[in-house]
């Protein structure tokens, strides 16, 4: 993925990031969960599990563009610069691996 | 007045150094004035200019570390010492004379003319005053070179990435409503590099000599190719 669909996921999940978060934050300042179940039943509501799903696959794709950005520009020799891209990519897929697993093992609990 | 100047001779010196003047000023002076007095003072200095009314480009310069043209920039509004130094990232050739080869390569490569595909008017071609005025802003550019030279993403990728100053020019045929190449224009800037290195810094913008916004231009650019690609 490269050019117009890159910048346009860029921009995309750089609203969704923006608006979770101040949506996240803003519950946390003005009505935090008090005890654990209240935290819980928040998190694992069907809308919530989905907004947290959604906001780290936007998380996760925006690090891609933006970090490959990056190395686009100041990674020049090419070995490097791909051996940069695969660990990237390697780094990005465990965090969703990990992101799904406690999302799951919440959602369980 | 003092001045701090960038000097370099390939052919005699190792590397670069700057070099001290003294530069009795007058009301009214601009940069120029001060650069041709330098070189009065020592003639082994060199930098180009001409027109010296900021309509040929030839003197753009890295003045107090921002790019600007030295005829149309009064000294009276510069810090002391007025350091003047080449464009950033381009070869120099000496003193403040940079090689802008890749510069013009890039603005070539956006085949900067009106291309038409029907056959010639008989007259001439029409415009209605309002899409003659999508083009105001944007064919003012002098070529000068200000932008790309203040753009880090030109500092890294000038063989790949067009730079504002190209940009801003393949948008001006773009935004033409009597060219016919819009298609194959948005396609050649397709991929990582020609068009999408920029990241909307706005150095571009910062600088232009004639107030112009290279990076609306390139926002106007993506917003076409979204529109055309949905």
């Amino acid at each position: 993925m490269s050019g117009l669909k890159a910048w346009l996921l860029q921009r995309i999940s750089a609203v969704y990031l923006a608006g979770f978060l101040v949506y996240f934050l803003g519950v946390l300042l003005v009505c935090s969960p008090l005890s654990y179940a209240d935290w819980s039943n928040w998190m694992s509501s069907t809308t919530m599990a989905l907004a947290t799903t959604l906001f780290f696959i936007a998380l996760l794709s925006h690090a891609w563009v933006g970090i490959r950005d990056v190395l686009l520009d100041y990674v020049k020799p090419f070995a490097l610069r791909l051996t940069m891209l695969i660990l990237l990519a390697i780094g990005l897929l465990v965090m969703a691996l990990w992101v799904i697993r406690i999302l799951l093992t919440g959602a369980a609990v | 007045m003092h001045f701090s100047v960038y000097r370099y001779n390939p052919e005699t010196d190792d590397k670069p150094y700057m070099q001290e003047y003294e530069v009795a000023v007058d009301a009214g002076m601009m940069l120029r004035d001060a650069l041709l007095d330098i070189k009065f003072q020592d003639e082994s200095f060199t930098f180009r200019h001409s027109c010296g009314e900021g309509v040929c480009g030839s003197d753009g310069v890295n003045i107090n570390g921002t790019n600007g043209l030295a005829c149309i920039t009064p000294i009276s509004v510069l810090k002391e010492p007025v350091e003047v130094r080449p464009f950033p990232g381009r070869p120099v050739i000496r003193d403040l004379v940079v090689d802008m080869t890749q510069f013009y390569h890039q603005y070539r490569s956006v085949k900067p003319y009106l291309t038409v595909h029907d056959p010639e008017p008989e007259e001439e071609y029409r415009q209605s005053p309002e899409e003659r005025e999508k083009l105001d802003g944007l064919y003012e550019c002098i070529l000068c070179g200000c932008c790309s030279t203040a753009c880090p993403s030109f500092w890294w990728n000038p063989d790949k990435f067009r730079g504002p100053a190209a940009l801003l020019q393949s948008y001006r045929f773009i935004a033409d409503s009597r060219d016919q190449a819009t298609a194959q224009r948005l396609e050649e800037l397709e991929g990582p590099y020609r068009l999408f290195r920029c990241h909307s810094i706005m150095n571009c913008t910062n600088v232009c000599p004639k107030g112009l916004n290279p990076t609306k231009a390139i926002g106007e650019i993506k917003k076409i190719m979204l529109k055309n690609n949905t």
